[in-house]
Protein backbone atom coordinates (compact mmCIF):
# COMPACT_ATOMS: atom_id res chain seq x y z
CA UNK A 1 0.00 0.00 0.00
CA UNK A 2 1.09 3.15 -1.02
CA UNK A 3 2.27 5.60 1.86
CA UNK A 4 1.78 8.34 0.43
CA UNK A 5 -1.76 7.73 -0.56
CA UNK A 6 -1.80 7.80 3.19
CA UNK A 7 -0.47 10.68 3.95
CA UNK A 8 -3.99 12.83 4.32
CA UNK A 9 -5.02 11.34 7.39
CA UNK A 10 -8.80 11.82 6.03
CA UNK A 11 -8.37 9.17 3.95
CA UNK A 12 -7.58 7.02 7.13
CA UNK A 13 -11.15 7.59 9.07
CA UNK A 14 -11.96 6.45 5.52
CA UNK A 15 -10.40 3.13 5.48
CA UNK A 16 -11.27 2.60 8.93
CA UNK A 17 -15.16 2.57 7.63
CA UNK A 18 -14.38 0.86 4.33
CA UNK A 19 -13.12 -2.34 6.68
CA UNK A 20 -16.30 -1.88 8.93
CA UNK A 21 -19.07 -2.02 6.31
CA UNK A 22 -17.18 -3.90 3.51
CA UNK A 23 -14.78 -5.85 5.20
CA UNK A 24 -12.37 -4.57 3.03
CA UNK A 25 -9.11 -6.05 3.06
CA UNK A 26 -6.77 -3.29 1.19
CA UNK A 27 -8.50 -0.80 3.56
CA UNK A 28 -7.23 -2.53 6.22
CA UNK A 29 -3.84 -3.23 4.44
CA UNK A 30 -3.68 0.49 4.46
CA UNK A 31 -4.45 1.14 8.26
CA UNK A 32 -1.95 -1.55 8.64
CA UNK A 33 0.90 0.11 6.98
CA UNK A 34 0.40 3.39 8.50
CA UNK A 35 -0.75 2.41 12.39
CA UNK A 36 1.32 -0.92 12.59
CA UNK A 37 4.49 0.30 13.18
CA UNK A 38 3.56 3.10 14.77
CA UNK A 39 1.41 1.11 17.48
CA UNK A 40 4.45 -0.89 18.00
CA UNK A 41 6.69 2.16 18.50
CA UNK A 42 4.14 3.12 21.15
CA UNK A 43 4.45 0.01 22.78
CA UNK A 44 8.40 -0.12 22.70
CA UNK A 45 8.21 3.24 24.11
CA UNK A 46 5.48 2.15 27.21
CA UNK A 47 7.93 -0.54 27.98
CA UNK A 48 7.24 -4.09 25.80
CA UNK A 49 10.11 -5.35 24.27
CA UNK A 50 10.32 -5.86 20.31
CA UNK A 51 8.69 -9.52 20.06
CA UNK A 52 5.99 -8.99 23.15
CA UNK A 53 5.27 -5.65 20.60
CA UNK A 54 4.78 -7.45 17.62
CA UNK A 55 2.58 -9.71 19.24
CA UNK A 56 0.19 -7.66 20.77
CA UNK A 57 0.89 -4.95 17.47
CA UNK A 58 -1.10 -7.97 15.73
CA UNK A 59 -3.94 -7.75 18.54
CA UNK A 60 -4.25 -4.20 18.46
CA UNK A 61 -4.65 -4.66 14.31
CA UNK A 62 -7.36 -7.42 15.60
CA UNK A 63 -9.07 -5.21 17.36
CA UNK A 64 -9.24 -2.94 14.65
CA UNK A 65 -10.46 -5.35 12.24
CA UNK A 66 -13.50 -6.33 14.96
CA UNK A 67 -14.27 -2.79 15.98
CA UNK A 68 -14.63 -1.31 12.83
CA UNK A 69 -18.20 -1.58 12.75
CA UNK A 70 -18.65 0.63 15.58
CA UNK A 71 -16.20 3.23 14.46
CA UNK A 72 -18.10 6.84 13.94
CA UNK A 73 -16.03 9.02 12.44
CA UNK A 74 -17.99 11.88 14.09
CA UNK A 75 -16.70 11.15 17.10
CA UNK A 76 -13.01 10.33 16.84
CA UNK A 77 -10.62 10.30 14.30
CA UNK A 78 -8.70 7.03 13.04
CA UNK A 79 -5.58 7.82 15.04
CA UNK A 80 -7.47 8.88 18.02
CA UNK A 81 -9.72 5.76 17.73
CA UNK A 82 -6.67 3.30 17.16
CA UNK A 83 -5.12 4.90 20.27
CA UNK A 84 -6.92 4.14 22.64
CA UNK A 85 -7.85 0.61 21.68
CA UNK A 86 -3.36 -0.20 21.94
CA UNK A 87 -3.68 1.89 25.19
CA UNK A 88 -6.44 -0.36 26.07
CA UNK A 89 -4.67 -3.69 24.83
CA UNK A 90 -1.65 -2.05 27.19
CA UNK A 91 -2.98 -1.68 29.92
CA UNK A 92 -4.85 -5.32 29.84
CA UNK A 93 -1.69 -7.10 28.71
CA UNK A 94 0.85 -5.59 30.72
CA UNK A 95 -0.82 -4.72 33.88
CA UNK A 96 -3.76 -6.97 33.56
CA UNK A 97 -6.47 -4.32 34.78
CA UNK A 98 -8.99 -3.07 33.29
CA UNK A 99 -9.97 0.51 32.14
CA UNK A 100 -13.17 1.47 32.48
CA UNK A 101 -14.61 3.62 30.34
CA UNK A 102 -18.13 5.01 29.58
CA UNK A 103 -19.74 4.40 26.16
CA UNK A 104 -20.69 7.86 24.53
CA UNK A 105 -23.59 6.69 23.15
CA UNK A 106 -24.70 5.05 26.56
CA UNK A 107 -28.42 7.00 27.28
CA UNK A 108 -27.90 6.92 30.71
CA UNK A 109 -25.25 9.77 30.71
CA UNK A 110 -25.93 13.18 31.66
CA UNK A 111 -26.47 14.79 28.28
CA UNK A 112 -24.48 17.49 26.75
CA UNK A 113 -26.15 21.00 27.35
CA UNK A 114 -26.10 22.31 24.26
CA UNK A 115 -23.26 21.29 21.57
CA UNK A 116 -20.13 22.82 22.41
CA UNK A 117 -17.47 24.29 19.88
CA UNK A 118 -14.57 21.49 20.72
CA UNK A 119 -17.16 18.59 19.59
CA UNK A 120 -15.89 19.44 16.35
CA UNK A 121 -12.40 18.05 17.94
CA UNK A 122 -12.30 14.90 16.28
CA UNK A 123 -12.28 15.52 12.74
CA UNK A 124 -9.06 15.57 10.80
CA UNK A 125 -8.53 18.86 10.61
CA UNK A 126 -8.88 19.24 14.33
CA UNK A 127 -5.78 17.05 14.76
CA UNK A 128 -4.06 19.05 12.51
CA UNK A 129 -4.91 22.28 14.83
CA UNK A 130 -4.12 20.03 18.20
CA UNK A 131 -0.91 19.39 16.38
CA UNK A 132 0.17 23.30 16.14
CA UNK A 133 -1.38 23.23 19.19
CA UNK A 134 1.13 21.08 21.08
CA UNK A 135 4.12 22.26 18.64
CA UNK A 136 3.49 25.69 20.56
CA UNK A 137 3.84 24.81 23.83
CA UNK A 138 6.84 25.70 26.14
CA UNK A 139 9.03 22.76 26.23
CA UNK A 140 8.62 22.75 29.60
CA UNK A 141 4.88 21.56 28.96
CA UNK A 142 5.23 19.63 25.99
CA UNK A 143 8.00 17.46 27.77
CA UNK A 144 5.51 16.43 30.56
CA UNK A 145 3.28 15.64 27.66
CA UNK A 146 5.63 12.97 26.24
CA UNK A 147 6.25 11.26 29.17
CA UNK A 148 2.21 10.92 29.72
CA UNK A 149 1.42 9.44 26.17
CA UNK A 150 4.48 7.97 25.33
CA UNK A 151 5.56 6.49 28.37
CA UNK A 152 2.43 6.09 29.73
CA UNK A 153 3.12 7.42 33.02
CA UNK A 154 1.18 9.28 35.58
CA UNK A 155 1.68 12.93 36.52
CA UNK A 156 3.36 11.35 40.10
CA UNK A 157 5.30 8.93 38.33
CA UNK A 158 6.86 12.02 36.18
CA UNK A 159 6.76 14.54 38.93
CA UNK A 160 9.38 11.75 40.36
CA UNK A 161 11.35 11.03 37.52
CA UNK A 162 11.92 14.58 36.66
CA UNK A 163 12.55 15.33 40.13
CA UNK A 164 9.94 18.55 40.10
CA UNK A 165 7.40 19.24 42.73
CA UNK A 166 4.20 16.90 42.31
CA UNK A 167 2.75 20.70 42.71
CA UNK A 168 4.89 21.85 39.27
CA UNK A 169 4.52 18.67 37.71
CA UNK A 170 0.29 19.54 38.40
CA UNK A 171 0.31 23.17 37.39
CA UNK A 172 2.33 22.78 34.25
CA UNK A 173 -0.03 19.75 32.88
CA UNK A 174 -3.01 21.94 33.82
CA UNK A 175 -1.84 24.80 32.06
CA UNK A 176 -0.67 22.79 29.05
CA UNK A 177 -4.06 21.77 28.52
CA UNK A 178 -5.45 25.18 29.40
CA UNK A 179 -3.98 26.49 26.27
CA UNK A 180 -4.69 23.64 24.02
CA UNK A 181 -8.37 24.00 25.07
CA UNK A 182 -7.92 27.92 24.30
CA UNK A 183 -6.41 27.49 21.12
CA UNK A 184 -8.91 25.06 19.36
CA UNK A 185 -11.62 27.28 21.06
CA UNK A 186 -10.04 30.21 19.11
CA UNK A 187 -9.19 28.75 16.00
CA UNK A 188 -12.99 27.59 15.40
CA UNK B 1 -10.61 23.65 60.84
CA UNK B 2 -8.23 21.92 58.80
CA UNK B 3 -9.08 22.99 55.87
CA UNK B 4 -6.62 25.76 54.67
CA UNK B 5 -3.96 23.67 55.94
CA UNK B 6 -4.50 20.35 53.84
CA UNK B 7 -7.39 20.02 51.35
CA UNK B 8 -4.75 21.91 48.81
CA UNK B 9 -7.09 20.82 45.63
CA UNK B 10 -9.95 23.27 45.93
CA UNK B 11 -13.28 21.83 45.78
CA UNK B 12 -14.18 21.84 42.11
CA UNK B 13 -16.57 19.25 42.52
CA UNK B 14 -14.68 17.86 39.32
CA UNK B 15 -10.92 15.51 38.96
CA UNK B 16 -8.31 17.83 38.89
CA UNK B 17 -7.30 17.46 34.69
CA UNK B 18 -3.84 15.65 35.81
CA UNK B 19 -6.02 13.13 36.79
CA UNK B 20 -7.84 13.39 33.37
CA UNK B 21 -4.92 12.96 31.34
CA UNK B 22 -3.68 10.03 33.79
CA UNK B 23 -6.95 8.45 32.76
CA UNK B 24 -6.37 9.01 28.81
CA UNK B 25 -3.00 8.16 28.75
CA UNK B 26 -3.71 4.82 30.39
CA UNK B 27 -1.45 5.54 33.85
CA UNK B 28 -4.63 5.57 35.87
CA UNK B 29 -5.14 2.16 37.52
CA UNK B 30 -8.61 0.07 37.14
CA UNK B 31 -9.98 1.76 40.91
CA UNK B 32 -9.08 5.05 39.44
CA UNK B 33 -10.28 4.79 36.17
CA UNK B 34 -13.70 3.65 37.46
CA UNK B 35 -13.95 6.44 39.63
CA UNK B 36 -13.36 8.64 36.84
CA UNK B 37 -15.98 7.27 34.44
CA UNK B 38 -18.85 7.01 36.98
CA UNK B 39 -17.76 11.14 37.09
CA UNK B 40 -17.69 11.26 33.02
CA UNK B 41 -21.01 9.77 33.04
CA UNK B 42 -22.90 12.68 34.38
CA UNK B 43 -20.26 15.21 33.50
CA UNK B 44 -20.77 16.67 29.91
CA UNK B 45 -17.44 19.22 30.73
CA UNK B 46 -15.11 16.67 32.10
CA UNK B 47 -16.10 14.13 29.24
CA UNK B 48 -15.05 16.75 26.53
CA UNK B 49 -11.45 17.23 27.62
CA UNK B 50 -10.82 13.95 28.07
CA UNK B 51 -12.14 13.18 24.45
CA UNK B 52 -9.38 16.14 23.93
CA UNK B 53 -7.04 14.08 25.55
CA UNK B 54 -7.72 11.05 24.12
CA UNK B 55 -7.06 13.19 20.79
CA UNK B 56 -3.91 14.54 22.03
CA UNK B 57 -2.88 10.24 22.46
CA UNK B 58 -3.88 10.14 18.58
CA UNK B 59 -1.55 13.11 17.72
CA UNK B 60 1.09 11.66 19.83
CA UNK B 61 0.85 7.95 18.50
CA UNK B 62 0.38 9.27 14.71
CA UNK B 63 4.13 11.27 15.54
CA UNK B 64 5.90 8.50 16.18
CA UNK B 65 8.46 7.63 13.96
CA UNK B 66 7.26 3.58 12.42
CA UNK B 67 9.40 1.25 14.17
CA UNK B 68 10.03 -1.51 11.61
CA UNK B 69 7.28 -4.54 11.37
CA UNK B 70 9.04 -8.19 10.90
CA UNK B 71 7.71 -9.51 7.48
CA UNK B 72 4.77 -11.11 6.64
CA UNK B 73 2.75 -9.49 9.60
CA UNK B 74 0.10 -8.25 7.36
CA UNK B 75 -0.40 -11.56 6.42
CA UNK B 76 -0.43 -13.32 9.69
CA UNK B 77 -2.79 -10.92 10.90
CA UNK B 78 -5.11 -11.40 8.25
CA UNK B 79 -5.14 -14.93 8.78
CA UNK B 80 -5.81 -14.49 12.40
CA UNK B 81 -8.76 -12.71 11.26
CA UNK B 82 -9.67 -15.68 8.51
CA UNK B 83 -9.59 -18.04 12.03
CA UNK B 84 -11.83 -15.61 13.66
CA UNK B 85 -8.81 -16.28 16.40
CA UNK B 86 -8.27 -14.59 19.30
CA UNK B 87 -11.27 -14.17 21.24
CA UNK B 88 -13.05 -10.19 21.39
CA UNK B 89 -11.31 -8.91 24.30
CA UNK B 90 -13.12 -6.37 24.56
CA UNK B 91 -15.44 -6.14 26.89
CA UNK B 92 -18.93 -5.09 26.48
CA UNK B 93 -22.04 -3.60 28.64
CA UNK B 94 -21.83 -0.58 30.72
CA UNK B 95 -19.92 0.21 33.32
CA UNK B 96 -21.98 3.03 34.25
CA UNK B 97 -25.58 0.77 33.80
CA UNK B 98 -23.74 -1.70 35.96
CA UNK B 99 -22.53 1.04 38.72
CA UNK B 100 -26.30 2.16 38.61
CA UNK B 101 -27.88 -1.75 39.44
CA UNK B 102 -25.36 -2.55 42.27
CA UNK B 103 -27.60 -0.34 44.67
CA UNK B 104 -30.35 -2.59 44.27
CA UNK B 105 -27.83 -5.81 44.89
CA UNK B 106 -28.09 -7.67 47.85
CA UNK B 107 -24.82 -8.49 49.38
CA UNK B 108 -24.66 -5.03 51.27
CA UNK B 109 -22.64 -5.21 54.34
CA UNK B 110 -24.80 -3.35 57.35
CA UNK B 111 -22.92 -1.35 59.34
CA UNK B 112 -24.52 -0.11 62.55
CA UNK B 113 -25.94 2.74 62.49
CA UNK B 114 -27.77 2.31 58.92
CA UNK B 115 -25.03 2.52 57.13
CA UNK B 116 -24.18 -0.02 54.23
CA UNK B 117 -21.11 -0.86 52.47
CA UNK B 118 -20.41 -2.92 49.43
CA UNK B 119 -17.49 -4.07 47.64
CA UNK B 120 -17.53 -3.24 44.41
CA UNK B 121 -15.26 -5.74 42.31
CA UNK B 122 -12.22 -3.83 39.74
CA UNK B 123 -9.86 -6.58 40.11
CA UNK B 124 -6.72 -4.28 40.86
CA UNK B 125 -4.65 -4.61 44.25
CA UNK B 126 -3.82 -0.94 43.58
CA UNK B 127 -6.87 0.44 45.23
CA UNK B 128 -10.15 -0.48 46.90
CA UNK B 129 -13.65 0.74 45.86
CA UNK B 130 -16.55 0.71 47.49
CA UNK B 131 -20.25 1.86 47.81
CA UNK B 132 -21.19 3.41 50.92
CA UNK B 133 -24.58 4.64 51.88
CA UNK B 134 -25.70 6.86 54.48
CA UNK B 135 -29.30 7.35 55.78
CA UNK B 136 -30.51 10.41 55.24
CA UNK B 137 -29.60 12.89 57.25
CA UNK B 138 -26.52 10.76 58.98
CA UNK B 139 -23.00 11.65 59.25
CA UNK B 140 -20.42 9.62 59.17
CA UNK B 141 -17.16 9.55 61.52
CA UNK B 142 -15.08 12.14 61.96
CA UNK B 143 -12.03 11.19 60.31
CA UNK B 144 -8.62 11.87 58.82
CA UNK B 145 -7.64 10.74 55.41
CA UNK B 146 -4.05 8.74 55.23
CA UNK B 147 -3.72 8.88 51.23
CA UNK B 148 -5.96 10.16 49.02
CA UNK B 149 -9.84 9.65 48.52
CA UNK B 150 -11.79 9.98 46.00
CA UNK B 151 -15.48 10.08 45.68
CA UNK B 152 -18.06 10.52 43.21
CA UNK B 153 -21.93 10.77 44.73
CA UNK B 154 -24.25 8.31 43.49
CA UNK B 155 -27.18 9.58 44.85
CA UNK B 156 -28.46 11.92 47.16
CA UNK B 157 -26.11 14.36 48.69
CA UNK B 158 -23.93 15.08 51.40
CA UNK B 159 -22.41 18.15 52.83
CA UNK B 160 -18.74 18.59 54.72
CA UNK B 161 -16.84 21.95 55.60
CA UNK B 162 -16.20 22.31 51.84
CA UNK B 163 -19.94 22.41 50.86
CA UNK B 164 -22.84 20.12 49.20
CA UNK B 165 -21.32 17.08 46.91
CA UNK B 166 -25.11 16.13 44.36
CA UNK B 167 -24.98 13.22 41.98
CA UNK B 168 -21.96 13.18 39.70
CA UNK B 169 -19.79 15.59 42.13
CA UNK B 170 -16.52 14.49 41.95
CA UNK B 171 -14.53 14.96 45.58
CA UNK B 172 -11.05 14.88 45.61
CA UNK B 173 -9.98 14.51 49.35
CA UNK B 174 -5.89 14.64 49.96
CA UNK B 175 -3.44 13.06 52.38
CA UNK B 176 -4.35 14.36 55.81
CA UNK B 177 -7.86 16.22 55.21
CA UNK B 178 -9.87 15.50 57.90
CA UNK B 179 -13.86 15.74 57.43
CA UNK B 180 -17.40 14.80 58.92
CA UNK B 181 -19.90 14.58 56.38
CA UNK B 182 -23.08 14.30 56.54
CA UNK B 183 -25.47 13.18 54.57
CA UNK B 184 -28.92 15.29 53.26
CA UNK B 185 -32.19 14.92 54.78
CA UNK B 186 -34.54 13.62 52.43
CA UNK B 187 -32.63 10.78 50.48
CA UNK B 188 -30.31 8.21 51.88
CA UNK B 189 -26.66 9.33 50.07
CA UNK B 190 -24.71 6.52 48.02
CA UNK B 191 -21.45 7.01 47.45
CA UNK B 192 -18.01 5.78 45.36
CA UNK B 193 -15.54 5.46 47.28
CA UNK B 194 -11.88 4.40 46.65
CA UNK B 195 -9.27 4.35 48.92
CA UNK B 196 -5.73 3.62 48.78
CA UNK B 197 -4.88 4.05 53.19
CA UNK B 198 -6.58 2.90 55.90
CA UNK B 199 -8.58 6.27 57.58
CA UNK B 200 -7.31 7.12 61.07
CA UNK B 201 -9.79 8.18 63.12
CA UNK B 202 -9.36 10.94 65.48
CA UNK B 203 -11.95 10.85 67.91
CA UNK B 204 -11.69 8.31 70.71
CA UNK B 205 -15.19 6.85 69.83
CA UNK B 206 -13.70 6.63 66.02
CA UNK B 207 -10.64 4.49 66.87
CA UNK B 208 -13.13 2.36 69.43
CA UNK B 209 -15.73 2.29 65.68
CA UNK B 210 -13.46 2.24 63.38
CA UNK B 211 -12.74 -1.63 62.98
CA UNK B 212 -16.74 -1.93 62.39
CA UNK B 213 -16.37 0.54 59.45
CA UNK B 214 -13.23 -0.39 58.24
CA UNK B 215 -13.15 0.11 54.19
Amino acid sequence: MAEPLLRDSASLEDLIVAVGTKQDRSAFAGLFAHFAPRIKAYLVRTGSDATAADELTQEVMLLVWRKAARYDPAQANAATWIFTIARNKRIDKFRRERHFEIDLEDPSLTPEPERQPDHHLQTADQARRLRLAINALPEEQSALLNLAFYEGKSHSVIAAEVNLPLGTVKSRLRLALQRLRVNLASEL
Amino acid sequence: MQLQETCVVPPTRHPPEELLLDYSSGAASAPESLMIAAHLARCPECRRLTIACDALGGVFLDALAPTSMPPNMLNRTLAAIDQGGAEDAEESGSVIADLGKLPETSGWRKVPGGYGMLRVPCASDTGRVWLLKAPAGKGLLRHRHVGDEWTVVMRGAFRDQTGRYGPGDFAYLADGFEHQPIAEPGQDCVCLIMIRDQPRYTTLIGKLAAPFVRL
